[in-house]
């Protein structure tokens, strides 16, 4: 029967982490620098910057936005932000090699990739105790959550394969072979579709996320690195680290619809319904791509050595739900 | 059940891996040689011919050329292996792209590279050739040994570089 995921309505987490908003705020995890940037979409400019612990690497905000949480492989840390503040809450020794990190739709937990293990772990969000870990695939790196936060899709880039993780009973359901080599992974606002970017096999792999069944495989460069949907579903953006290129295709066709040139070595991509934003990690800035137009409109300079970012709404606009 | 035959398949793709750590690091080194970027080009952008103008390069056995999946596998002067695989080629804006395929810590003290050779005029005149790419430790652990962490890597990518764009000024500004 496959595994059933959610066709409903959007949740909250994943609603504020797509729609535009005006009170839009990009954070922007500065590797090179320890440092989380806040950038005010609506200006393009630079609104606050924290200092973290030593080597961070991606981020994401809880359902509501108040916190952030960031992942530092090299130290086995997860650093839990107070996003309006933009002050260090706490900081979580979990050990292993925490990477790819996102938050479940109840704002009680929070789901970790574990490079160094091969596992997926579930932490407490107040202190990063853990509740419940699925060994996945070799090298788990991106990860994403199903709408209705009931299953964790993990791409695992030395297994070549992405990981379908039930929550519920905390192991992995299924697996699935997509292209050589995938890190990052995006899931379509209806969870009916899943894209991979595989570094090494040079494609993005288009999955049908009910049957489990990889529906195409598109060439995309050298090396693509991350993804991500538009709000609508209609389009994926892919880039690709060794060309300096975005690329845009539709969904699911994954036919090619415009090749955008930007930064050197761009990685993480966020979209909301006008804009798309890429993380440039070696030129240290930032593409904002304008996606009617399907070109860079302008780059931000936060810092060197941008790689996760998460679009958020600010906490203020939030609790008036 | 489908999904346990899908499970069972992903251990057929079991290929040697290129496993890294998820920290990358910045190499990033320029050159400014007097000679016309086109001539300089014609030597820095033979993908095999790297040991015509690298110090610390002993000899290249290149095959597929100056094409996409292009391969050289370089010796280094201490008789250590290193293969490596062009991405991109570009002889209009003269630059190049490639990654290392296996790691050989004898060579270089790194897991995993991409690299871009890049030549343009140099606001001075002549040309400025860059050298940079992204680059992970020898060790992904998290306690890697001296020899094999941050700092060594970078120090040794960096001293491959410079010692070649070197190697090719010289060679360049000696004709």
């Amino acid at each position: 029967m496959g595994v059933q995921l959610a066709t409903i309505g959007l949740c909250l987490g994943l609603a504020l982490s797509s729609s535009r908003s005006l009170a839009g705020d990009l954070f922007i995890v500065c590797q090179d620098e320890s440092r989380v940037k806040r950038v005010d979409t609506a200006a393009n400019t630079i609104t606050g910057s924290l200092s973290v612990d030593v080597g961070p690497a991606m981020i994401a905000a809880s359902p509501d936005g108040a916190y952030l949480y960031v992942t530092h492989p090299d130290h086995g840390e997860v650093t839990k932000i107070d996003a309006a503040r933009l002050s260090v809450d706490s900081v979580f020794h979990v050990g292993g090699e925490p990477f790819g990190v996102a938050t479940d739709p109840d704002g009680k937990f929070l789901y970790v990739s574990d490079w160094d293990k091969d596992r997926v772990t579930r932490l407490g969000v107040e202190s990063g105790e853990l509740s419940g870990e699925a060994t996945v695939g070799h090298k788990p790196a991106g990860l994403v959550l199903a709408p209705r936060g009931d299953h964790i899709f993990v791409a695992n880039r030395e297994s070549h394969s992405v990981s379908v993780v039930d929550t519920n009973e905390m192991r992995q359901s299924a697996e699935l072979i997509v292209g050589e080599a995938p890190f990052a992974l995006a899931l379509s606002p209806d969870s009916k579709f899943l894209i991979t970017a595989d570094v090494r096999g040079g494609d993005a792999t288009i999955v049908d996320t009910e049957r489990l069944f990889v529906i195409a495989r598109v060439k995309i460069g050298a090396a693509p690195y991350g993804v991500a949907i538009t709000p609508d579903g209609d389009w994926a953006m892919i880039s690709d680290q060794h060309q300096d290129n975005l690329t845009v295709i539709d969904l699911p066709s994954g036919r090619l619809r415009a090749v955008i040139k930007i930064g050197r070595y761009p990685e993480t991509i966020v979209s909301e319904a006008r804009r798309a934003y890429v993380a440039n990690w070696f030129s240290g800035d930032v593409s904002v791509i304008d996606l009617a137009n399907e070109q860079e409109l302008t780059r931000i300079r936060p810092c060197e050595g941008p790689r996760g970012m998460v679009l958020s709404q600010r906490k203020a606009s939030v609790s008036t739900k | 059940m489908r999904l346990c035959v899908l499970a069972a398949l992903a251990f057929v793709f079991a290929t040697p891996s290129l496993a890294h750590g998820p920290t990358p690091l910045k190499v990033d080194e320029t050159v400014t040689i007097a000679a016309d970027p086109q001539k300089v080009w014609a030597v820095a952008g033979s993908f095999g011919a790297i040991a015509k103008w690298h110090p610390n390069i002993k000899s290249v056995q290149a095959t597929g050329g100056d094409a996409l999946g292009g391969e050289r596998i370089l010796t280094f002067q201490n008789g250590a292996t290193l293969k490596e695989s062009l991405d991109e080629f570009d002889s209009t804006a003269l630059k190049y792209s490639y990654r290392m395929m296996d790691p050989s810590l004898d060579a270089l003290p790194v897991s995993s590279y991409s690299m871009t050779l890049a030549v343009r005029p140099a606001s001075s005149g002549g040309a400025e050739v860059e050298w940079y790419g992204r680059i992970y430790r020898g060790d992904t652990g998290n306690e890697p040994p001296d020899n094999l962490n941050d700092d060594a890597a970078r120090t040794a990518v960096g001293s491959f570089l410079r010692n070649g764009l070197q190697g090719l000024k010289a060679k360049l500004e000696s004709k």
